[in-house]
C-alpha cells in the first residue's frame, strides 16, 4: 500500500527507485530511440514515476511498471518525432542498427528477422533477450496473461528462426505446429 | 548458437554502454526529473518549442521564395495567398546566400509595439476554418562545422518539410519532406569553403560525442553522422495513422484536435489563463519551497513565452492569434533584437522573452532563442537559436574500434551565429489530399498498436 509521502520522504523514496531501475530502462531506452533522443526518453519515463509516484506498486511490480512506461514513452517519442517533424524522422527500425558494426553477418539477418515481426512480437523478443525481464514481467509490461505471452514470445522466437535459418532447419526444432506456417505471424489479440 | 543466442548478441547496445544510475548523466535526469524540467516529450520544457516546426499567419498560406544561392542580394520574397487554394504551389525555396544579417538596431520600436500591430492583422486574417489536413510547410536549418583547420567554415544542412495531419482520427498522418541543397552558412563561410577548393558533399566517420559519450542539450543531429551534398535529394514520405491532434499545444497532455482547438477561448485574459496553466502544471510551481538548488526553475513568464510560441504555430482562430500576441506583448521585458531578415529572406523584427527558461545546467549549449515575426502580417515567420557553436563536431575518419581517429570538420564560432532555425513556408487547413513519392520512397511507417493513453 502507498500512502501520501511527505515531500522529503517522496524525494528520497523517489531516488531509490530511480537508482534501482534507472540502468535497465536506460538500456530499453538506448536500444529503441537514437542515442541522441534517449536521455529526453529516459527522463519522461521517471517524470512519469515521480508524478504518479503513489501509483508505483511496491517491487517486485515496479519494474514492470516502469518498463510500461518506458514502452509507451518510446512509443511516443517516435510519434512526436514524426508529429512535430523532426526531419528525416528517425524509425524504430534504424534503431535496431545502431551501434551494431563489427557484428557477424548474422547478426544482421537476425535483426532484419527481428524487423519483420510485428511491433508486440517483436518486443517480446527484445524484453526477454535484451533487457533481461522474467516472462511474467515482459507479460505484465505487454499488458496479457503469462500464457498468451508465452504463445507470442515462441511464435515470435520462431518466425526469427525460420528467418534466418530457413524453414527446413526451423521445422526440425520448432515446437509447435502453427510456427511452421508463416515467417511473419500474426500476434495474439 | 540457438536461435535465442542470436536474438541475444544482436542486441544493439550492451550492458557496458548503458550509463549507471551513479553516473553524471544520470544524476542529470534525476535532478531534470524532480525538478519538473521534464515536457511531456521528455525534453526540457524550455527547449521544447524549438524543435517544434512553427507556423506561419493565415495570411501568408503559401511563400514563394527564389533567391540565388552563389551571389546577388536577397530578392524580395512573393507572397501568394492560398489559404483557400485546393493545390497550393510547391514552394521553391533556394535560400539566400548572404549571411545571416546582423539585426540592424533600432531604438525606435519596441517588442510590445511590434507584438500589438501583429495582434492587430492578425486579426483581420482569414483562412479556412477547418479542412481535411493540417497542412505545414517549413524550412529546418541545421549548421555544422564542415572545413579544415586551415579553412573552417559552416554549412547550413537544409530540410524542407511538408506536413499534412489529418483532422480524421484513424487516417494516415503523411510527412513528406527532402534535403535541400546544403550550403556555406555566410558570404564568410562561402569565402573560406572556396579556399578550401568547394567540395560538393560532406560526410563524416561519426560524431565526436560518441567518443566522450554525450554532447549535452545539443541538437540531436548533431550527434548524429553529418552527411550532406549541394545537390537536394528526392523526396521520401512516411506517415502513421493519425490520433487525431493536431499541432503543438497538448493541452491536458494528451494533445488536442481540431474540434478543440476551435472551441479555445479568444480573449487575452482567458488566452493567458490558458498558457498559465501550462506552468501550473509544473513541479516547481505545485512545489515552491521544495527547489533543489542545482535546479533552477522556469518562471510564469517564460513558460508563458514558450507555450504561447507554440499555440502561434496552432491551428487556431485569427482572434486566438491575436490574443496570443498580446499575451506576449504584456510579458514584462520583451525585447526587440532588431529589424532582421529571416533565413528565407523575408523582412521581419527578431523578438526574445527578457530571459529565457533556464537549462537545468548551466555549463550545456544553451543558443539564445528567438522568434522572427512579420508584425505587418501577423506572421510568425522562423524560430531561431543563435550562439557560438562549437568549432568540431564531427571526425572523418574512425579506426576499426569505431573510434576516432585523424582530422576532424572545423567550423567557425562566433555570437550570434544562426545554429539552427525552423522557418514556416506556409500552413493551414486544406481539403486537397497530399501526393506523396512512389512507396519506393517511403521510409518505414511506424506501427504503434493499441498503446493505452499515456
Amino acid at each position: 500500500m502507498h500512502v501520501n509521502r511527505e515531500p522529503l520522504v517522496r524525494e528520497r523514496e523517489f531516488e531509490a527507485l530511480y537508482t534501482t531501475h534507472y540502468q535497465a530502462i536506460a538500456g530499453y531506452v538506448l536500444r529503441r530511440v537514437p542515442a541522441g533522443a534517449a536521455d529526453d526518453v529516459i527522463a519522461q519515463v521517471f517524470a512519469v514515476a515521480w508524478r504518479r509516484f503513489d501509483a508505483v506498486p511496491p517491487p517486485p511490480g515496479d519494474r514492470p511498471w516502469l518498463f510500461a512506461v518506458a514502452r509507451n514513452g518510446v512509443a511516443d517519442q517516435l510519434r512526436s518525432e514524426r508529429r512535430r517533424l523532426r526531419l528525416h524522422a528517425r524509425l524504430s527500425a534504424e534503431a535496431l542498427t545502431v551501434g551494431v558494426s563489427g557484428d557477424e553477418p548474422s547478426g544482421d539477418r537476425v535483426r532484419a528477422a527481428l524487423s519483420a515481426l510485428r511491433p508486440a512480437d517483436r518486443e517480446a523478443l527484445q524484453l526477454v533477450l535484451w533487457d533481461e525481464l522474467s516472462h511474467a514481467e515482459a507479460a505484465a509490461v505487454l499488458g496479457c496473461s503469462t500464457n498468451a505471452f508465452e504463445l507470442r514470445y515462441r511464435r515470435a522466437r520462431n518466425a526469427v528462426r525460420v528467418t534466418v535459418t530457413g524453414p527446413r532447419s526451423a521445422a526440425a526444432t520448432t515446437d509447435a505446429p502453427f510456427d511452421r506456417v508463416s515467417p511473419t505471424p500474426r500476434s495474439q489479440p | 548458437m540457438n536461435i535465442e543466442e542470436q536474438i541475444r548478441s544482436a542486441n544493439p547496445v550492451h550492458p557496458g554502454e548503458v550509463p549507471e544510475a551513479g553516473s553524471a548523466r544520470a544524476r542529470d535526469t534525476l535532478a531534470r526529473v524532480i525538478a519538473g524540467q521534464v515536457a511531456r516529450d521528455g525534453r526540457r520544457p524550455g527547449r521544447a518549442w524549438k524543435w517544434t516546426l512553427t507556423l506561419a499567419a493565415p495570411v501568408a498560406a503559401a511563400i514563394a521564395i527564389a533567391v540565388s544561392v552563389t551571389s546577388g542580394p536577397v530578392p524580395a520574397p512573393v507572397a501568394v495567398r492560398t489559404a483557400t487554394s485546393s493545390k497550393p504551389p510547391t514552394p521553391a525555396i533556394t535560400p539566400s546566400l548572404s549571411p545571416h544579417p546582423s539585426p540592424s538596431p533600432i531604438s525606435s520600436v519596441t517588442a510590445r509595439q511590434v507584438l500589438l500591430t501583429a495582434a492587430a492583422h492578425a486579426a483581420g486574417g482569414s483562412a479556412l476554418a477547418s479542412g481535411k489536413y493540417w497542412r505545414v510547410q517549413l524550412v529546418h536549418g541545421l549548421t555544422f562545422p564542415a572545413g579544415s583547420a586551415a579553412n573552417p567554415y559552416d554549412i547550413t544542412v537544409l530540410t524542407g518539410a511538408d506536413q499534412w495531419n489529418p483532422s480524421a482520427p484513424g487516417t494516415k498522418e503523411w510527412l513528406i519532406s527532402r534535403r535541400l541543397a546544403a550550403r556555406p552558412a555566410t558570404a564568410a563561410d562561402a569565402a573560406a569553403w572556396r579556399a578550401a577548393g568547394a567540395p560538393a558533399s560532406w560526410h563524416s566517420g561519426q560524431p565526436l560525442s560518441q567518443k566522450g559519450g554525450w554532447l549535452p542539450g545539443y541538437p540531436l543531429e548533431w550527434t548524429d553522422t553529418l552527411a550532406a551534398a549541394t545537390t537536394p535529394s528526392p523526396r521520401t514520405a512516411s506517415w502513421q495513422l493519425s490520433d487525431g491532434t493536431v499541432g503543438y499545444v497538448e493541452g491536458n497532455l494528451s494533445g488536442l484536435n481540431a474540434a478543440q482547438f476551435t472551441q479555445l477561448p479568444t480573449s487575452q485574459s482567458e488566452i493567458a489563463r490558458l498558457l498559465r496553466g501550462y506552468y501550473e502544471q509544473t513541479y516547481c510551481a505545485k512545489h515552491p519551497d521544495q527547489g533543489d538548488t542545482r535546479i533552477r526553475c522556469a518562471t510564469q513568464n517564460q513558460l508563458t513565452w514558450d507555450m504561447a510560441v507554440r499555440l502561434l504555430q496552432d491551428p487556431v482562430s485569427p482572434q486566438v492569434r491575436s490574443a496570443t500576441f498580446k499575451v506576449m506583448a504584456a510579458l514584462p521585458g520583451v525585447r526587440v533584437l532588431g529589424q532582421v531578415t529571416d533565413p528565407l529572406g523575408r523582412p521581419g523584427f527578431a523578438l526574445a522573452p527578457r530571459d529565457q527558461a533556464p537549462n537545468p545546467a548551466p555549463e550545456y549549449f544553451n543558443p539564445l532563442k528567438i522568434i522572427v515575426v512579420d508584425p505587418d502580417t501577423g506572421a510568425l515567420l522562423a524560430t531561431e537559436e543563435l550562439g557560438p557553436m562549437p568549432r568540431t563536431l564531427h571526425c572523418l575518419s574512425v579506426d576499426k574500434r569505431n573510434r576516432c581517429s585523424g582530422a576532424a570538420y572545423y567550423g567557425r564560432s562566433y555570437p550570434r551565429q544562426l545554429d539552427e532555425f525552423v522557418a514556416v513556408v506556409s500552413d493551414g487547413w486544406t481539403n486537397a489530399n497530399p501526393s506523396p513519392p512512389p512507396a519506393s520512397q517511403w521510409t518505414a511507417a511506424l506501427d504503434l498498436p493499441g498503446l493505452p493513453p499515456f
